[in-house]
């Protein structure tokens, strides 16, 4: 039998003083962790298989739990790092391409943090917002081509809309990759909020019909669900071209996360492999997304906005053009740090760019061709606060996506390991014991907490800003200064340097 | 309705009258309550003589109701009174007191039982006495006196309660029991050599499967002769050789009796306005299907709540109860319910050691009849609601090895309760769990 | 009158309720490493129950007609006329065990507590005395119990 390479990467540490032998870490790790010893009458511990999730630490009651990246390091080498060597072990060892979960995690330029806001002093007073209303509603959806009619009033024939209360909806999560305890969850908060909350590619659970208004759901490659009591479910239809999590390939949900449940919502048999081609295979040019686009329009006779959600990539800018003329009345673009149940960890940590560039790069392009109108963009891909939301706006965003700000605020601790159906803080698996763990009452508070939260931030950094509405702000490079950044990236970000 | 108000007449000062009194309470607030207790005490529990004897409760600890329970529920209670004559066609009752009669509109005979002795030569000696009211435990706690030799005749859960308190105060103790084993009416023989060794590590010595022919001393009790010739020196005799009902009250009237009052499902006698409850009447026994004396306290309490009810107008049926009982030695459980020992039907019986005790259930088939736990008494109420349901129990052998859990039987009916929704039934918002 | 109901759907059978239980009883200001550290610690008054598909926590259920208070032999088992609640006066309490095989939920247990004198019946009481709202309530990780109020003292 070949050595097995792989250390235990974490070390769960017991302060014995404090433990009272309760065994709840026990009972609440899915990873078989911790384990009483009736013989010597203690608990013990198999460190191997921690995923460092927190669970046995959180639920501790005496606080007698920690967890600690192992100390055991190869030799420092700045080239072949830890993670590089485990890494080719790790393929030695099994012949599988590496998976891995949530968004990419490399210590690349985080864009946000090198955009900074500007603040009325003297000349424009700031705005209170405690005094005066903000206007933070959004309106999803295709603008008409001209503010007057022909017979000279304001044009009210609008296409479809969808109103938004604040610009943040929670972003495309399949039922399969979470539970239906967290589209429960999402489901509720999003009415509570006045905002939507997307179906991902698993399809719309029967349950959660009730919540249309506040949903929208989404058409992937594998169809899954999809007829057309499920198009006129949601009060909008997004076509999922790509993901920026995994750009260019599709989904994976393999045939034992394949529930009865999961079975019935994507309409597929049970414990049969659920994938997700890479291509729609209805759609191998423009033209064919923009036939897919006008099916959609007539299967809910022109009354609900169909829009497009495509990962951040090269010549986005172009892409989003053709997207634009295709009929789309939005275009979701996910940038390269979008979160994923599961993608192969080379696609995850170098396909795709970063979303403030494409952000920027669309906008751009599409007002420059004058057809910005025509469409409202959504911007995803690592929207971690208020600020974040901000600044997206001032790059040409209408309104963002939230996925993994919405799972950290269920639960979620980032152990990357929702491949493999062990969450055990019940959000990404569909096992009972597991899924039981997010009680979509408790969930659904901190999901209206947080962005209530955010509505809150936004509002006094608009008020800081001296402007009251998000129409002054969409697309206003001015509010920006750009720090820390080349004069390539200020160009195509179309911001600024501060001090200018 | 009448205009003045009912006058309820209790006969008796226990368990049932006391559970009488206050279901007549909760129906009927105006109605005058007058209870006559040939006793001379408060009510009292009577299982508790035994921890009076040993020293583990004081007097205070020995009232069954607070003192303030005639008050509070205005009850013209003669402490200390004998009835001593019904007559059941004028409704009245006749009193050894200076209240020399008094008239009913519902009567309540909740008289209990006496203690009863074979008829042994040497029984009226000094040191020698029965051990069943206060008055025997007060009487006991006078005059023993550490290191004595105590001989206790029965074997019975009296006698042991007893022998369990005299090594307590620190005498020598032997029991003498007819019956091959101890507590023969309710162990089989390997439960009971279990519960026998408790007490021999005590130092207690036992006389199984032999009867005693005489008592003798001069004034005082000196020995205990046993029929086929052995002798026991004893300085004191603890008589605790059965009970019977106290059924005199009914001679001479209408009131039909065999072993006990017979009562109906509303616990009344064959005469109107007569009700009795407890250890004098005899009740629908669930498990054996047929009337007969269930002595144990909670059916005292059961069929006095019961006949409370019914005597003050308000309906309620005794569907009987699963005869049970829970004691404990030497800090050790021991309970019993159901059928508890062989040849009763076609019942068979699987048992499970523990380190400290066993666990023995009876089963027809696949229903539970019956249980002994031996120091294994966690969660015993839901093995006496299986028995009680008559519920199939799907694995025997499962229910054998450990601690019994609702979530197995959901389908087990649960009992009364009012509760908000239909999940409060169980107590979970799923009510099928 | 209150009582505690649990949502099976929500439980995870991690029993820290029975923790926080035993606990409170044991010490009142909730030094959970102290309470566990003592010799004699008074046992929970709520379990856990657990089958391959659900976990759900039971509680003592304040009968209408208790079983408990019927069968207890010193009359120390005792229903507040005006809370509803039913619970054990420990001083009048003789550890006969009649209690526990009567309760048709098995909720009661007996159990030593460090200040007691002698074991006793021990069951929920609602936290009585010890915490407004019954802390295995407070202390759910997924708000699986919760305290329902009703009107009158059934």
């Amino acid at each position: 039998m070949a050595l097995n390479l792989i250390r235990p990467q974490f070390i769960v540490e017991r302060d014995r003083e404090r433990c009272i032998d309760c065994r709840v870490c026990e009972n609440q790790c899915a990873n078989g962790v911790h384990r009483w010893d009736q013989t010597r009458r203690e608990m013990t511990l198999d460190t191997s298989q921690c995923v460092n999730c927190h669970r046995c630490v959180v639920m501790c009651p005496t606080e007698a739990l920690t967890v600690v990246a192992t100390p055991h390091r190869f030799r420092d080498n700045a080239n072949w790092t830890d993670k590089a060597i485990y890494e080719i072990y790790h393929q030695a060892a099994t012949g599988q391409v590496l998976l891995t979960s949530m968004g990419n995690d490399r210590a690349h330029h985080i864009y946000w943090d090198h955009l900074l806001l500007n603040a009325c002093q003297v000349t424009n007073p700031p705005i209170d917002p405690l005094r005066e209303p903000m206007e933070l509603k959004t309106f999803v959806g295709a603008k008409p081509d001209r503010l007057l009619n022909q017979r000279g009033e304001i044009e009210d024939d609008l296409p479809p809309q969808v109103e938004l209360e604040i610009p943040v909806m929670f972003s495309a999560m399949s039922l399969g990759s979470i539970s239906l305890n967290v589209h429960k969850a999402l489901a509720r908060a999003a009415q509570e909020l006045g905002i939507c909350y997307n179906t991902g590619e698993g399809g719309l659970h029967k349950d959660l019909r009730q919540y249309g208004k506040n949903t929208i759901v989404q058409v992937a490659s594998g169809r899954f669900g999809v007829d057309i009591d499920y198009l006129r479910a949601g009060s909008a239809i997004e076509i999922k071209i790509g993901q920026g999590a995994k750009p260019g390939i599709g989904g994976h949900l393999p045939g034992s996360k394949v529930s009865s449940q999961i079975s019935e919502t994507r309409m597929i048999p049970r414990g049969t492999d659920a994938i997700s081609p890479a291509p729609h295979h209805d759609i191998y040019s423009i033209e064919d997304l923009k036939q897919l686009v006008y099916s959609l329009k007539e299967a809910v006779r022109y009354q609900k906005p169909v829009g497009v959600k495509i990962a951040a990539v090269h010549n986005v800018a172009a892409i989003a053009s053709g997207v634009a003329r295709a009929g789309a009345d939005f275009i979701a673009i996910d940038g390269y740090r979008g979160g994923t149940g599961a993608a192969p960890l080379r696609t995850r940590d170098n396909v795709g760019i970063p979303i403030e560039f494409a952000l920027a790069a669309v906008d751009n392009r599409l007002r420059e061709e004058g057809i910005r109108h025509r469409l409202s963009i959504i911007a995803a891909g690592s929207i971690r606060n208020s600020a974040d939301v901000i600044k997206a706006i001032a790059l040409g965003a209408d309104a963002v996506y939230i996925g993994t700000a919405a799972l950290l605020a269920v639960g979620c601790h980032m152990c990357q390991k929702c491949y493999t159906g062990k969450c055990n803080w019940g959000i990404a698996t569909q096992d009972p014991w597991l899924t039981k763990r997010v009680n979509p009452d408790v969930a659904s508070r901190r999901l209206i907490n947080l962005l209530r939260a955010w509505e809150h931030e936004i509002k006094e950094m608009l008020g800081g800003m001296g402007i009251n509405s998000l129409d002054s702000l969409r697309s206003n490079r001015l509010m920006l200064r750009g720090i820390n950044l080349s004069d390539k990236e200020r160009e195509i970000l179309g911001v600024l340097a501060a001090g200018e | 309705m009448t205009d003045r108000p009912r006058h309820y007449c209790i006969i008796g000062n226990s368990t049932a009258a006391i559970a009488a009194v206050e279901s007549i309470r909760r129906v009927d607030k105006q109605g005058e309550i007058t209870l006559i207790a040939e006793e001379p005490y408060h009510t009292y529990a009577r299982p508790l003589i035994s921890y009076y004897l040993s020293g583990q409760v004081g007097p205070d600890q020995l009232l069954y109701r607070p003192k303030d329970f005639y008050q509070k529920n205005r009850v013209a209670a003669l402490l200390g009174v004998r009835a001593t004559r019904l007559d059941t066609g004028s409704r009245i009752v006749y009193l050894d007191s200076e209240i020399e009669s008094l008239h009913y509109d519902a009567c309540l005979l909740a008289t209990g039982s006496r203690a009863w002795a074979p008829p042994i030569p040497g029984i009226d000696l000094a040191g020698v006495g029965s051990f069943w009211t206060l008055d025997d435990a007060i009487a006991w706690k006078r005059t023993i006196q550490t290191g004595e030799r105590v001989v206790v005749l029965g074997a019975g859960l009296v006698g042991m309660k007893a022998a369990e308190a005299l090594v307590k105060l620190g005498c020598q103790v032997r029991v003498v029991e007819a019956a091959p084993r101890i507590l023969p009416a309710v162990l089989t023989q390997s439960a009971a050599a279990n519960v026998q060794a408790w007490f021999e590590q005590h130092g207690v010595e036992f006389q199984l499967g032999t009867g005693v022919a005489a008592l003798e001393g001069r004034h005082q009790v000196e020995t205990v002769a046993l029929v086929g010739g052995k002798q026991l020196r004893a300085d004191k005799v603890v008589l605790a050789t059965g009970v019977r009902p106290r059924l005199e009250l009914a001679e001479d009237t209408p009131i039909a009796f065999d072993r006990g009052l017979l009562v109906n499902q509303w616990q009344e006698t064959t005469v109107s306005g007569v009700f009795s409850a407890g250890d004098v009447c005899v009740g629908f026994d669930r498990l054996r299907n047929c009337n007969q004396i269930n002595p144990i306290l909670p059916n005292a309490h059961h069929q006095g709540r019961i006949a409370g009810f019914n005597m003050a107008g308000e309906e309620r049926m005794n569907e009987g109860i699963i005869p049970f009982n829970a004691t404990s030695f030497f800090g050790r459980s021991l309970i019993t319910m159901g059928f508890s020992q062989e040849n009763e039907l076609d019942m068979e019986e699987i048992t499970e050691s523990t380190t400290t005790g066993s666990r023995s259930l009876f089963f027809q088939g696949n229903k539970l009849v019956g249980a002994t736990l031996i120091n294994a008494g966690q969660r015993a109420g839901i093995l006496l609601s299986l028995i009680r349901e008559r519920f199939e129990v799907a694995d025997p052998p499962g229910l054998l090895r450990s601690v019994p859990q609702l979530l197995d039987f959901p389908d087990l009916p649960r009992q009364e309760q009012k509760g908000g929704g239909p999940g409060e039934i169980c107590g979970c918002f799923r009510h099928d769990l | 009158m209150k009582r505690i109901v649990a949502l099976a759907e929500y439980c995870l059978g991690c029993g820290l309720c029975a923790v926080y239980c035993s606990a409170l009883h044991t010490a009142p200001d909730l030094d959970l490493v102290r309470a566990f550290r003592q010799p004699k610690r008074l046992a929970a008054g709520i379990t856990v129950e657990k089958n391959l598909e659900f976990a759900v926590a039971r509680s003592c259920r304040h009968c209408e007609n208790p079983y408990c208070v019927e069968s207890c032999i010193t009359g120390a088992m005792v229903k507040d006329p005006l809370t509803g609640e039913v619970w054990c006066d420990v001083e009048r309490c003789v550890a006969c065990w009649t209690c526990v095989a009567a309760c048709p939920y098995g909720m009661v247990t007996i159990s030593q507590g460090p200040h007691d004198q002698h074991p006793h019946a021990q069951k929920c009481d609602l936290c009585r005395n010890l915490s407004e709202v019954p802390v295995c309530v407070l202390k759910c990780p997924n708000e699986a119990l919760v305290l329902v109020e009703e009107e009158g003292v059934a």
